[in-house]
Parts: structure tokens; C-alpha cells; sequence
């Protein structure tokens, strides 16, 4: 075999299997789908909108998420185009810092809430330094993205305004509750949010719910299962945490309501892909 | 290779050398700073090492190791007001952190480059990717604990941490250019890339360490006879113990420790078995670190995967690239981002591929032995079944192949 051809054959070999890497790799942008991360006792998730970009919900403690998103993403996609911090507590917001040190992050969206202590700090000063475009958002507004949309349904603009006034001694008042659209199907996305508020927003049933507080008996009520009517329900929770979430009282709740229990303590990440009106669960990659 | 009396008196002098010199660093200059056990602390003292791990960052005040929150971030040089409770064992979780002023010397200026550059490399390359970056090259252990499990399970953790590894891959390198430099010239580059590659990666004490066990091995076997590197290793590991006690019991030197004396014993006898190039030498390598490191993995972890030779193998060939390419990716980063952009798209695939091998391997859970953790009449009569195995076929190594 003569030195060109062997040339030739050599690029051949490297274009056709670097076309079939860059094309698997692509497919991860390509679909919608939510990926919700296992990042310890914390939140943490991601949903794909199918149009390349992504949507990060909070991000847990410490540099879990970054591993996550590094496996879920593309490797040349070192851009998030909209970050959301449900609300300023460590288990929800540590993740966002080595976000920030890692991505370029196109829009922030928050309630408006403050935190406290240096890991607060730390995070308002990296969101400047990104010239992220920081969006505090409120019931009523509704976020486009690609192939999927979000509506806020908490907090309200007018409660937010009175917490301005008077901070509650309860943070987890103040995290978003959103829901997610994709055709026929929807998911509720609940940070933190104590049942009396879920209750109050909740006006139609969805085949998704992700838990609120990690499986707190705060979070959960059978009135909020009844107005919602969950297929699947994922519970962001640590291994073996201090806390003792997820509650009996919250996972007998569930059982009762016949959704089926995803668990990140135990499952690992739960990766949950959408098709034509359909969705598929998967707690791995 | 084996060479003439003046080469070897050569090598012995400079082992002599080497170990003279720590012997008087540890009479004259360095004391160890002790502190009271089981008892509220609270002191006033310079950083001069910090890891940051995935949920906390460690800082090393005397012989306490401190685990403090990752936030505020504290570097190297910085002078803090430090307040908790120190256990028996030497740990002081959750402390109150002040940071008083940050102090400018070498140091800290060499932290804070190296800090520079994983920074960049983080921007460039998914998480578990920047990590082997960070690792091989500069040093910095940022692996997160699923990663981290799946390099324990997997056999593989040493390519990420800097260890004797890495080092013989640098020595190698320079070694390799005998022929063009001569034995002097080569040597000469070979210990001067692995001091330059020490001190990118902070000379931290467990990279001295494996420093010095690596150049005296090396040199001795290259130079010398198998025996002569058997025998510096044993001496540079006692001047290692007499300089840091606590390196006997610390994983990294002990693992260091077994798989270089794989490597020169039962990997330099499979080498000569096996006589295929490149494979051979690899699978050797491999399979020599692996049998003499099983016990320690075994005794600390208490499970050993019997995949982990194999793995090797597989992943051993992304290395050198991942660590040349990494190093010129670093230093491009610092100079024209555009260009180490597109450069991180070629040092992506090596390490992917090192990355989806390790996880694909740590999956396979049947293969591993499990037990005897902590089992130190294990651990020596395993020790002793393969010094035993070596010593019985050394002479079978000589006579018959």
C-alpha cells in the first residue's frame, strides 16, 4: 500500500468516526428532555428544550452538577442559556457557583430573595462579573424556550413586594414553583415550596411532579396529589441524609395516589426523555 | 540496560546524594508543627495548602486537617483566624473561617497560576475530562466522589493523581532521546523534567515523594542492573519514612511504594517473557504495579477490581497524550484562549475515551474480590506470597528466557 493512499484511508478513517461521535453527541441537544441530577441532599436539574439550549433548575451542593451536566451535554456546549435559582439556600444554589466559573450563562432568572453569608456573596458577585442578564420573575410570566415553555405560578408579585418589606423567617416561602409544558404533557417543578402555597396554585392535573423539599412532610399533601394527578413523581434527595427525607408519611402518600417513585439516593440520575405526547423515564444515561 | 562500574557508581552516588540531602533538610530545617488533639483550637495561621474536594475544602494547620466549607473561597497565602473543635484523630470539621489578609509569596503565586489555569481548562472541557487535565498535569485533585469511586473500582486512580506514573511517563520521554543526547544529557533532562513537572504540580510532599522514588528507580534501572533500582527504592523509601513518619501510613506512598517495586521486579520479568513491543511492555507494566498494589487497595478499601490490569491497559495509551496535549493546553490558555478552544476538541477525545472506559468498567461489579479490609495479617502474608513468587522465579527470569 503506497504512502498516499494510506494518507487517505488514515483521514477517512478519522472523518467517518469522528462523524459518528460528533452525531451522537449532537443527539443530546436534539430531544427534549429533563434530566433531573443526582446532587446529593439538594436540587438540582436540566431540561433540554430541544432546540441545543438548556434551562438548569438549581444545582445542589458543591460540584455535583457540574458532573452532570458534563455528561449530559455535548462536550462543545460550554454555554447554559438560562439559569433559575429557586430560591438562595446552600442546598439549592452551591452548584450555580462552579456554573458560573465553568459556563457562559446567557440569563439568570430569581425571585428577588436574598441569602446570607458568603456563599450569597459569592454568587451575586460571579453573576455580575458574567453580565448574565438577571430576570426576577413572578406568577403570570411565562418563559419561551425552544420546544417547551415555562409558567411561574410562585411566588406572586405581591407577596414578593411584602417580603421586600418584611423578610419571612422561612426562605422556602419565596422558591418558585414552575410548570413545565410540552404538548399534553406537564410537570410541576416545586423548589422548596411549602404545601399550603402548592396547594393554592395548582390548577390542572400533570404527569410529572418533582417533589417539593426533598420529600419533607412540608411539601407534600394529599390535597396537592389530588388536584395534580402524578404519574411520576422525583424525589431529589441525598443517600442516608441527616434529615430523614424522603418522609414514610410522604412516599405512603404517593403510593396511595398509585405515582410511580424516582429517587435520586437510589436510582441515581433520572433522566426522563419526551416524544410525541409520550415520555420515558430512564435513571441513567 | 546494563552499563560499566563507572555508570552505576554514578547512579549510586547520586541516590547517595539525593537521600543525604533530606536526611539534612529534616535535621536542619523542617520541624513538624503538632497540635493538641480532642480540644477547641482556635489560631491565627498563614495557608499554605488547600484542596478543594467536592463539598468542602481542606487546609492542612500543622498536623490538623481542617475541612471547611467551600465558600468563601480561601487560598494559599492567605493569613486566617481559625476557630473549631479538633477530634482525636487529627480533624477539625465546620470551623468559623476568617480570612484576615492574603500574603503575597512564591507559594501562594504558584497556587494561584495553577489555580489560573484549571480555572481555564474547566471553561474548556466537561467536568470528568477537565479533571484528568488537572490531574495529570498540574496536579489538582478536583474529582468529584462518584468519578472518584468509579477510578477506585476501576484501578485507575493513580493516572489522575500525580503519582509515580506520570512521572516515569515524563521520565520516559527524556529518556527516550538517549541516543540523540547521550546517557548524561539524557539523564540530565529526564530529572530536570520531572522537577519542573513536580513543581508545576505545587511540590506538594506525596509528588516529592513519589519524585524521588521514581528518578532513583528509573535511573537505577536504566543505568544499572534490576537489583541496583530494588535496592534504591528500598533506600530512598527509608529517607522518604525518616523525613515524613507519617508517609508509612499515608495510601499514596505506600501505593507509589508497591507499584514501582512491581514494575521493576515482576513487571521487568514478565517484559522479558512476554517479548512483544509496546503491548508487551504495557501489559507488564500493568500487570507488575497491579499484583504488587492489590494487597494495599485491598487492606485500605477493602475490594479490588481483577478488571483493573485489564482497564490499564486499555487506558494506559490516553495517557501520554492526554498529559502532553494537557500540558500545551494549559499553557495556551493562559496565552490565546481562541486557539486552546479548538486545541481542548483534540485533548477531549483521550480523555473521553479514558473517562467512558473507566465508567464502563466500573459498572462490572462480579469482578471484584472483596474483604479483608483492614486485615493486616492479610496484607503480610500476601506481601510475603509474592516477594516469595518473585524471589522463587527470579533466577527461572535469568537461566531460562
Amino acid at each position: 500500500m503506497g504512502m498516499h493512499l494510506r494518507l487517505i484511508l488514515t483521514g477517512v478513517l478519522i472523518v467517518v468516526l469522528g462523524g459518528v461521535f460528533f452525531a451522537q453527541e449532537a443527539q443530546k441537544e436534539g430531544r427534549v428532555q429533563a434530566v433531573f441530577c443526582d446532587v446529593g441532599q439538594g436540587d438540582g436539574f436540566v431540561i433540554f428544550g430541544g432546540g441545543g439550549g438548556q434551562i438548569v433548575f438549581d444545582s445542589g451542593l458543591g460540584s455535583k452538577m457540574i458532573d452532570c451536566l458534563g455528561r449530559y451535554m455535548p462536550f462543545w456546549d460550554r454555554k447554559i442559556e438560562i439559569m433559575v435559582i429557586t430560591h438562595p439556600q446552600k442546598d439549592h444554589m452551591e452548584g450555580q457557583i462552579e456554573i458560573l466559573e465553568r459556563y457562559k450563562v446567557g440569563h439568570v432568572l430569581w425571585t428577588g430573595a436574598l441569602g446570607s453569608g458568603g456563599l450569597f456573596e459569592d454568587w451575586e458577585k460571579l453573576v455580575r462579573e458574567e453580565e448574565a442578564q438577571l430576570y426576577p420573575v413572578a406568577r403570570g410570566d411565562r418563559i419561551e424556550f425552544g420546544d417547551v415553555n415555562f409558567e411561574i405560578l410562585w411566588p406572586t408579585k405581591s407577596f414578593m413586594d411584602l417580603w421586600k418589606l418584611a423578610a419571612g423567617s422561612d426562605l422556602n416561602e419565596t422558591s418558585i414553583v414552575a410548570r413545565m409544558n410540552y404538548g399534553n404533557i406537564c410537570a410541576y417543578l416545586t423548589g422548596d415550596v411549602p404545601v399550603e402555597k402548592l396547594e393554592d396554585v395548582i390548577d390542572k392535573n400533570c404527569q410529572i411532579l418533582k417533589v417539593a423539599h426533598h420529600g419533607s412532610k412540608s411539601g407534600t399533601s394529599d390535597v396537592a396529589l389530588y388536584k395534580m394527578q402524578p404519574k411520576i413523581a422525583v424525589i431529589q434527595v441525598g443517600q442516608s441524609n441527616s434529615y430523614g427525607h424522603p418522609k414514610r408519611e410522604v412516599i405512603e402518600s404517593l403510593n396511595k395516589f398509585g405515582v410511580k417513585i424516582l429517587r435520586n439516593d437510589i436510582q441515581g440520575d433520572v433522566l426522563i426523555q419526551f416524544g410525541n405526547g409520550s415520555y420515558e423515564v430512564k435513571s441513567r444515561l | 540496560m546494563r552499563n560499566g562500574p563507572n555508570q552505576q557508581k554514578l547512579t549510586l552516588l547520586f541516590v547517595w546524594g539525593i537521600l543525604l540531602f533530606l536526611v539534612s533538610a529534616r535535621l536542619f530545617f523542617w520541624r513538624p508543627v503538632v497540635l493538641p488533639k480532642n480540644s477547641y483550637l482556635e489560631m491565627e495561621t498563614e495557608v499554605s495548602q488547600v484542596f478543594t474536594l467536592e463539598s468542602s475544602q481542606k487546609l492542612s494547620v500543622g498536623d490538623v486537617a481542617v475541612f471547611a466549607p467551600l465558600y468563601p473561597k480561601i487560598r494559599v497565602g492567605d493569613r486566617i483566624n481559625i476557630q473549631g473543635k479538633v477530634d482525636l484523630t487529627g480533624t477539625m470539621l465546620d470551623p468559623q473561617i476568617k480570612i484576615i489578609e492574603h500574603k503575597e509569596n512564591f507559594s501562594g503565586w504558584l497556587w494561584d497560576l495553577r489555580q489560573k489555569i484549571v480555572g481555564k481548562v474547566e471553561t474548556l472541557l466537561p467536568a470528568r475530562e477537565a479533571t484528568l487535565v488537572a490531574g495529570t498535569v498540574l496536579g489538582v485533585d478536583r474529582i468529584g466522589r462518584d468519578f472518584r469511586n468509579d477510578l477506585i473500582k476501576t484501578g485507575t486512580i493513580h493516572v489522575v493523581v500525580v503519582s509515580g506514573q506520570n512521572l516515569s511517563i515524563v521520565a520516559g520521554v527524556f529518556l527516550a532521546l538517549v541516543k540523540y543526547l547521550g546517557r548524561r544529557g539524557a539523564m540530565v533532562l529526564a530529572i530536570a523534567a520531572c522537577s519542573f513537572y513536580a513543581f508545576l504540580t505545587g511540590f506538594e510532599a506525596p509528588v516529592v515523594r513519589a519524585l524521588l522514588m521514581v528518578i532513583v528507580t528509573t535511573l537505577a534501572l536504566f543505568f544499572g542492573r534490576a537489583t541496583t533500582a530494588i535496592f534504591s527504592l528500598f533506600a530512598a523509601s527509608m529517607a522518604i519514612i525518616f523525613v515524613w513518619p507519617a508517609a508509612i501510613t499515608s495510601i499514596s506512598f505506600q501505593l507509589t511504594f508497591a507499584a514501582t517495586l512491581g514494575i521493576v521486579t515482576l513487571g521487568a520479568y514478565l517484559q522479558k517473557l512476554m517479548r512483544v513491543p509496546v503491548a508487551g511492555e504495557i501489559t507488564a507494566v500493568c500487570v507488575g504495579a497491579f499484583t504488587f498494589t492489590a494487597p494495599v487497595i485491598l487492606y485500605h478499601f477493602g475490594s479490588v477490581s481483577l478488571l483493573s490490569p485489564f482497564v490499564n491497559i486499555l487506558v494506559s495509551e490516553a495517557v501520554f497524550p492526554i498529559m502532553i496535549l494537557g500540558f500545551v493546553l494549559s499553557a495556551l490558555s493562559l496565552v490565546y484562549m481562541p486557539a486552546a478552544q479548538l486545541l481542548s476538541y483534540v485533548v477531549f477525545m483521550p480523555a473521553h475515551y479514558f473517562v467512558r472506559v473507566v465508567e464502563l468498567f466500573a459498572e462490572y461489579d462480579t469482578f471484584y474480590v472483596r474483604g479483608f479490609g483492614g486485615s493486616a495479617v492479610y496484607f503480610v502474608l500476601f506481601a510475603a506470597l509474592i516477594l516469595g513468587l518473585v524471589l522463587i522465579w527470579k533466577g527461572y527470569s535469568r537461566e531460562g528466557v
